[in-house]
Formats: C-alpha cells, sequence, structure tokens
C-alpha cells in the first residue's frame, strides 16, 4: 500500500475556513489545494480546465448539514479562456455557449448549475449544496469540484459547451449552518434549466416567456441600447457558438424576394389584420422594426389597433404548444435518463410537469421550439425572447 | 536569437573582465563545444572554460559550427578570450566535398585529418547516428526504409566525418580538457566520444540551475558519458553524501518542501506555475483529491493505480543503459501488458514535450482501456494522489516520486539509479520479472518503499540541486532566459565585480584537482557542517 510521505517539517499552518463564513479571495490560506484553477486576488479565482477542483481546509462543526453556495461567474475572459485553452480538436468552437456544470464535493455529485451571458453582460449564478458534518474530516479537505456531464446526449451538447468549467470565475464560497432556503432553480435566458436536488420534487415549474426589450423585465436596459447581440435563440436551428450564417442572400433581388413571406406576415399582424396580405407591402419592414414603429399613428389602419410583439409572443407559444412543437426536455445528472417533459400554456405562462420518476437527481432541461419561429418571426429579433422561471 | 541591444556592450564588457587578471594564459589548450543557439549554452560553457584555465592555464579553442562574423557565438568566442575558433559544420562540409583536406593550424598547433587515427567502433557510432536520425525523422523507431533513406544515410556519412575531425583535433590539440553542453547526438556527442576515447577529461556543463556541471575524468569505461557517470555519482554519494545523512536531513526536507511548493529548479518532465504544485499535506488531503482524480478516470476505487511515465520517445536514444532498445518498445508493451493486467487501475502520462506526440496517440488508439493523457492536462496534484506506483525507463519522475513517499520503477538507468531510491532493472527479462514482483506486491497491499528510499529521494533532490549547483555572478539562473535581461544582468557585473574568489574558481579547482564527478557548492571532503 502507498502511503504518501508529505511532511517535510517546513509546511505553515493552515488557518481552517470558519463556518458560517465566506472565502472570495486567492491568498486565503484555506483555499489550500488547485487544480485546474488559478488563485484569484479580487475573487477566489478561476477555472482553466475541465474538471476543475479546490481543497478547502475547513473546521467543521459538531454535527449538521452545512450548506455551501458558490458564486459563479461567466465574463469576457469566459469566453477567451475556453477559446485559448481548450484544444483546437474539439469543434464547434462553443466558447460562447453556456456551460453546464455538475457540482460535487467530496468525491459526489451533489447538484449541477447552467451559466449563460447575455451579450456581453456578464452572468452570475449561485449554486448551492449541503454537506453532512461527518463528511468533513479537520485532517483532511472540503474538495469541490465543476465537472461536465459525462457523455451527454446530442440535443445537450449542442446547447452547452463541452470543457464547461474553463474560464468559469469563483467570486467566492460561503459556508453556512443556518437552515437556509436554498435558492430556487435557474433558467438561462436561452431556456436552459438547472434543477437542483431541492427542487427536483415539485410536481410542475412554471415559466413565463418575456421580450428581453420589456420594460419591466431584467433585460430593459440591454434592449435600451437597442444592440444587444442575439442571444442563443430559443430554438434557434443554428447549433450554439458557431458564426451566424450569412443572414440573407447575396444579392439586392434575392434579399427581397427570402424576406418577402415575412415581412407580408409581419405587416399582416402589425396592421391587426392577422391573415396574409396578398400584395407587395407598401412597407418594407425587413427586421429593422423599433417599438416606434407599433405605437406610430401611421400604424393604425382602418381603426384597428397594431398588434404588440407581446401579443405575437403569446400567440406564438400557443400555437406551438397546440402543435406540440415547443420541445422540453430533461436529461437527469446522475442517471443520464432522457424524458420529454409534458408542457402547458395558459395565460402567458408555460408550465413544464416534472417526469414522475424523479429521484431526487438534479435535472438538466432545454426548452426549444422544433422550428426556429421564436428566432425568426421579425417582431422578435428586435428584441429576443428570454425565459424567466415564475413558480 | 534575436536582434540583441545588448550584446554588444555584453561582449565588451566581458573582453574587458577576461583580458585582466581573471585568467592567465597557458600552453594547454580546452575545448570549448559552442554549437547551441541558446546564448545561456554557450555563455555556460565559455565561463566553466574560463575557470578551468584559471585553474590549468591554457587557451580556449571553440567548436562552433558557424564561420559568419556577426553570429552572437562568435562574438562570445572573443570576449571570453578564445585563442582560436573552429567552424565545425564548414570543416564537415569541406570534408563531405572533398575527403583530402589540407593540415591547418589551430591555435598555434597542427591538426592533420588525415593522421592515421584509431577510428570510432562501427555500433558506437550507429548509436549515434540513430539517435540522431530519431531526433531528425521525429520517429521513435527507425524502420528499414527510414535507413536506406537519403537522410539517414546523409546524417550517417556526416557522422562519420565528425567523428573524424574530432578524432583529428584530439590527436593534434592534445586538449587538457573538453567542455561541452550535450553529450548526445553526432555533432556533439562524438566530441565528447572522440575526447573519451583519447583520454580527455570531457567535462558537461548542464542547462539549468546556476551552474552544473558533470566530468567524466579518464581512464573512463567502456560504458557511455551517462552510464560511466551514473557509477561515478553513485559512489560519490555513498561516499559524501549518505554518510552525513543525519546533519543533511533538514536540508533535504526544505528541498523537497520547495520542489512541492514548485519553486525552485522546476522538474524536468514539467515547467512551473500552478499545474507543479503539490498541496496536499497528509494521507487524508490526498484522499480528498483521489475521490474526485478517480472518478474522472472512471478508475477502480479498490484498486491501486500504476502510472507509466513516457519519456520523449526521441530524445537522446541509446544514452545510457536501458532495458529496451528503444524506449517506444517499452511504451507498446507496456500498453500491451496494461491490458492484461487489470488488477490495477493503469494511467499513462505522456512526456510534455514528446518528441513523437503521434506515436503515443498510435498506441492510446491501439489498446483502449488503459487512460492515456497529455501531461499538461494533469496537475501535479491530482498526479500524486492517483500515482501508487510510477513505471519509467530513466525519467527524473522516478527519483522524485520516492521522495514523497510513492515507490517507482524503472527500466534503464539514469544519473540517480546507483543510489537506491528507485528499482532499477537494466535488462528486459529482469524488468518483466521485477515488474510482476512488484506489481503482485503491490495489489497485496504491501509497502514497497522504505523509510532509507525516501530519505535518498530527498537527499539526491537535495544534491542535485543545493549541493552541485554553483551560485557564482559569472552567470546567472537558467530561468532568467537568454534575452537581454541575462545580458545586461552580465554586464554589470563584469564591469563592477571583481572575479577574486568567484565561488566558481574554488568550486572547477576542486573538481579539476580531486577529478570529481561534478562541481560542488562546498567541499565534500570536509562534510556539511555549517553549511546551512
Amino acid at each position: 500500500m502507498t502511503v504518501p510521505r508529505m511532511e517535510t517539517g517546513f509546511e505553515l499552518p493552515v488557518r481552517p475556513a470558519e463556518i458560517p463564513g465566506t472565502l472570495d479571495r486567492g491568498d486565503a490560506q484555506a483555499l489550500q489545494l488547485v487544480d485546474g484553477f488559478i488563485r484569484g486576488v479580487s475573487l477566489l479565482g478561476r477555472f482553466f480546465r475541465s474538471p476543475g477542483l479546490i481543497g478547502l481546509k475547513v473546521a467543521p462543526p459538531s454535527s449538521g448539514p452545512v450548506r455551501i453556495t458558490l458564486t459563479l461567474g461567466y465574463d469576457g475572459a469566459t469566453v477567451s479562456w475556453w477559446d485559448d485553452r481548450v484544444p483546437d480538436a474539439v469543434q464547434p468552437r462553443m466558447h460562447t455557449a453556456p456551460r453546464l456544470l455538475l457540482v460535487r464535493a467530496q468525491g459526489d455529485t451533489r447538484t449541477a448549475v447552467v451559466l449563460a451571458r447575455r451579450g456581453t453582460t456578464a452572468g452570475v449564478a449561485t449554486v448551492s449544496f449541503e454537506v453532512d458534518a461527518t463528511e468533513l474530516d479537520p485532517d483532511g479537505l472540503l474538495t469541490i469540484e465543476l465537472a461536465d456531464p459525462a457523455a451527454p446526449p446530442a440535443w445537450v451538447s449542442e446547447a452547452a459547451a463541452p470543457f464547461g468549467a474553463v474560464g468559469v470565475r469563483l467570486d467566492s464560497v460561503s459556508m453556512s449552518t443556518d437552515v437556509v432556503e436554498p435558492a430556487g432553480p435557474q433558467v438561462t435566458p436561452a431556456g436552459l434549466i438547472v434543477i437542483g436536488p431541492e427542487s427536483a420534487g415539485a410536481s410542475s415549474w412554471q415559466l413565463r416567456a418575456a421580450l428581453a426589450g420589456d420594460a419591466g423585465g431584467a433585460g430593459a436596459s440591454a434592449a435600451g441600447t437597442g444592440r444587444t447581440p442575439p442571444p442563443f435563440g430559443l430554438g434557434s436551428a443554428i447549433p450554439r457558438g458557431r458564426p451566424l450564417p450569412p443572414p440573407e442572400p447575396r444579392t439586392r433581388v434575392g434579399r427581397w424576394m427570402s424576406g418577402l413571406k415575412g415581412r407580408l406576415q409581419a405587416e399582416a399582424r402589425l396592421d391587426g389584420l392577422r391573415h396574409e396580405r396578398g400584395e407587395r407591402p407598401e412597407l418594407e419592414v425587413s427586421g429593422q422594426m423599433h417599438r416606434e414603429v407599433k405605437v406610430t399613428p401611421a400604424g393604425h389602419r382602418d381603426g384597428r389597433a397594431p398588434v404588440g410583439p407581446e401579443a405575437v409572443l403569446d400567440d406564438l407559444l400557443r400555437g406551438l404548444v397546440r402543435e406540440k412543437r415547443l420541445r422540453v426536455r430533461a436529461l437527469g445528472l446522475l442517471t443520464g435518463a432522457e424524458t420529454r417533459l409534458p408542457v402547458s400554456y395558459t395565460g402567458r405562462v408555460v408550465e413544464i410537469g416534472a417526469p414522475g420518476t424523479s429521484s431526487g437527481e438534479p435535472l438538466f432541461i432545454r426548452i426549444d421550439a422544433v422550428e426556429d419561429e421564436l428566432f425568426s418571426a421579425p417582431e422578435l429579433r428586435q428584441h429576443h425572447v428570454e425565459w424567466r422561471l415564475v413558480g | 536569437m534575436a536582434e540583441s541591444k545588448e550584446l554588444g556592450p555584453f561582449c565588451r564588457a566581458a573582453a574587458k573582465f577576461w583580458s585582466g587578471t581573471a585568467r592567465p594564459a597557458g600552453d594547454d589548450v580546452v575545448l570549448v563545444e559552442l554549437m547551441s543557439q541558446d546564448l545561456r549554452v554557450a555563455i555556460r560553457n565559455l565561463t566553466l572554460a574560463s575557470a578551468l584555465c584559471r585553474t590549468n592555464p591554457a587557451r580556449m579553442v571553440v567548436l562552433t559550427g558557424t564561420s559568419k562574423d556577426d553570429d552572437p557565438r562568435t562574438a562570445l568566442a572573443e570576449a571570453y578570450g578564445a585563442a582560436d575558433v573552429v567552424d565545425v559544420h564548414g570543416l564537415v562540409d569541406a570534408l563531405m566535398h572533398d575527403a583530402k583536406v589540407a593540415p591547418f593550424v589551430v591555435a598555434g598547433r597542427t591538426v592533420d585529418l588525415d593522421a592515421p587515427a584509431e577510428p570510432i567502433a562501427g555500433d558506437i557510432l550507429a548509436t549515434f547516428v540513430d539517435a540522431t536520425a530519431a531526433l531528425a525523422h521525429k520517429a521513435p523507431r527507425l524502420g528499414a526504409e527510414e535507413r536506406q533513406g537519403p537522410r539517414y544515410q546523409r546524417i550517417k556519412e556526416r557522422a562519420q566525418v565528425y567523428s573524424r575531425l574530432y578524432d583529428a583535433l584530439c590527436a593534434g590539440l592534445e586538449p587538457a580538457a573538453l567542455v561541452t553542453s550535450s553529450v548526445d547526438y553526432t555533432h556533439t556527442g562524438l566530441a565528447a566520444e572522440s575526447a573519451r576515447r583519447a583520454g580527455v577529461p570531457v567535462v558537461q556543463v548542464l542547462s539549468t540551475g546556476t551552474l552544473q556541471a558533470r566530468a567524466l575524468f579518464p581512464p573512463a569505461g567502456d560504458g557511455t558519458f551517462r552510464a560511466e557517470l551514473t557509477h561515478r555519482l553513485g559512489a560519490a554519494f555513498d561516499e559524501h553524501v549518505w554518510p552525513h545523512r543525519a546533519e543533511l536531513h533538514r536540508r533535504a526536507d526544505h528541498t523537497a518542501w520547495t520542489n512541492a511548493l514548485g519553486r525552485g529548479r522546476p522538474a524536468s518532465w514539467r515547467g512551473g506555475g500552478e499545474v507543479s504544485l503539490l498541496e496536499f499535506r497528509n494521507p487524508a488531503e490526498r484522499e480528498a483529491v483521489r475521490r474526485h482524480a478517480m472518478a474522472r478516470y472512471g478508475f477502480d476505487p479498490a484498486k491501486p493505480v500504476v502510472t507509466v511515465y513516457v519519456p520523449d520517445l526521441t530524445g537522446a536514444l541509446h544514452g545510457t543503459v536501458e532495458a529496451f532498445e528503444e524506449p517506444a518498445t517499452w511504451l507498446k508493451e507496456m500498453a500491451e501488458l496494461a491490458l492484461a493486467r487489470t488488477d490495477v487501475n493503469w494511467l499513462f502520462v505522456d512526456h510534455p514535450e514528446q518528441g513523437a506526440p503521434d506515436y503515443f496517440a498510435e498506441v492510446a488508439a491501439k489498446h483502449p482501456g488503459p487512460r492515456y493523457v497529455r501531461s499538461m492536462d494533469l496537475s501535479k496534484n491530482v498526479l500524486f494522489a492517483l500515482t501508487d506506483l510510477g513505471l519509467t525507463t530513466r525519467g527524473a519522475i522516478a527519483a522524485e516520486l520516492p521522495a514523497y513517499g510513492i515507490p517507482a520503477l524503472q527500466a534503464g538507468w539514469s544519473e540517480w539509479s546507483e543510489l537506491g531510491i528507485s528499482t532499477v532493472a537494466a535488462d528486459e527479462n529482469g524488468y518483466w520479472r521485477t515488474l510482476r514482483d512488484t506489481l503482485d506486491a503491490l495489489v497485496a497491499g504491501k509497502a514497497l518503499l522504505t523509510d532509507d528510499q525516501v530519505a535518498k529521494a530527498r537527499l539526491w533532490m537535495w544534491f542535485h540541486r543545493v549541493a552541485t549547483d554553483v551560485p557564482t555572478m559569472l552567470v546567472q539562473h537558467w530561468e532568467l532566459g537568454d534575452g537581454d535581461e541575462l545580458l545586461g544582468t552580465l554586464k554589470t557585473t563584469f564591469q563592477y565585480a571583481e572575479p577574486d574568489a568567484d565561488p566558481l574558481f574554488e568550486a572547477v579547482r576542486r573538481m579539476w584537482t580531486r577529478r570529481e564527478p561534478f562541481l560542488t557548492r562546498y567541499d565534500l571532503a570536509e562534510g556539511p557542517e555549517g553549511i546551512a
């Protein structure tokens, strides 16, 4: 049996992290060991390999559960570190894609987290889990590892980048013995959700799709610039992380022709006609619609009110759910079990039924449309659709 | 090296420094090899030769690979006061073109290329040719096709001429010593080989640390430079270091500690930085990391992990005694064994600067089952947390693992392999037998490493990083690089420092007069009293 002989007599004592307490600097003594992780200065550090691991020296409480909360970040460096460090052989280059990460501690998967950013706005996510005091050995380490799910199905690997931890920021690790209400599931704008084991018992989840340009929405500021690049479009057939294909044909005539049908439909909706117009439109819209357009008096025709993007979205979602083209798929992150979840749509809320056989394992859920209506509808191009969990 | 602003001022300062009292002139000749493009190597060789000339008054004759006046090495040779410069590549080109070259004069002595000298034995020449060809072809082993190819033939023909030229230089100049940075490959290794046969002491300056050198004084045995040095290092360690283990124990532990922190000279098989830290301190902490690491590779936690450290498959082949003719054979057979012995987990780790990465990938593809990883994809924390037994041919890892309680078995010799740190098998049958017994013992849960082996491993780490590393202002630490920072620093030394009693001069004098196999920081004969 191999017994390591590390002691040299020169080791400095390590001050273990107190519980409760927060570690948020890379030079903390309690951050004793790293693997695939670079210690930071004003943050705990950043992962440069996936999987990556940190080992914390902690003073365990006498008994009871310890709730550990990680604050993770996805910023510009997350993108560039992935592009620089993930081998070129990994194709497609998904450096800007969301990251799906298993959160492991003391050798076991505890929960998972999905990280994304919208445009260039840094994304921040918190994820928490419990370890029992008996799992913490004062001679050993509290290990926290971020890892990729093993052999994910294609619908997962096309939505979330491999080598997911590369570039991910670990802002802090908080430890507490208080009974903390765990944060509910988090959802990325593009409709990726991780349901932690705490919430896995729910019978259903309710989501609302909103336009990023909504005044009441979190994305209001982004929409205020009017220039946010497209996010990972809900239901887009374009795999995430790849450059977008040329949006339109090259020739002027081709461009005009290719946009014709969509424009006709859009203008019909704007005009409140709700059916296609047979003749050539008088107003060229071609995807550059601004919010002003819908409130412009000129938009009123024959006294009929124009249809706002919200209503278009509502209409689209209702149609997608009715035609069973809104797919909601779930992956059990321990068992690898895949399920398609039932969806219903009432009062602008999408309700997702939980898989009946929930074993308390963390679940990854992806919502997408069979076709890419939500991406291509002209009214929505400007605004982008985002999902928010409402219950 | 790129255009340097500091080279000119540095050379002027060096010329003034060395032309003063620093070095008496004598009639002897010291040959200094200056074939490397790396200025750190050139400066080290010239500095060591200059120190040698202080002890043994002589003129320096520089062997270089260029005749260009604007080559930095030519400028350096001049600045350090070389009496003459021999353009080896130029002479070899001429000899390849025309077998008859008139005798020429070097440093006042006549070198006759046609004077009969006993030529190098064909099989020894062939090992140099094969090692050079493997490097040139980036091939771990050469097939019949490659051996027939024009490239191989050219290397072979050139090798014969190199050997003839070096023989003639040794016969004509009767040098007091050869100072070289490399004892491998045709263009440098054959010089060391000629010197060995001519009874000329060979000093190899190492490309690491501050200033480290190994020396082989005649009579040299029949083995290669490295193999012969293994004996001498082993004997010197037993005589001067091991008896003082009680006094040196704290110093050795300190080196083991700085090494774990990634400080000091980085382990030869990886660089510095976060990937080179060894941060767990006790079995419980190692176990915490190991649980995650085992899961990553899908290892069975009930079985031990055997790590196969793959050497650079094209690097310095045939340089010493090895159980397998080529490390590539060893790798392939280890991969086959790994498929058969499923009572342990197998991890194959490639060399960080593998010359034949395709071969590693090919072996991995043909023998699925064991885990194959690139060195830099693993942190040292994970690597040492996983490894229960390390296997290598001659890698430095076989001396490093035991310093932290992990046993190692090697299929061949290394500098330290007579010290008893690792288990060493020098022939194929012995290797398989030892490996089988070792694996059986590992699976049975037996301890494979003694306390003495751990102590020896740490003492060796201290000895080769500290005791045989001479701090001198006349060169700078290897890690400073070979740019203007180095030249600027040395220029300051030459402008403002006096050479009197530089530690290097005393170290070289000791090595030279006592014919010791290495430079030392302190007088080993006096013992380590008061060195720390």
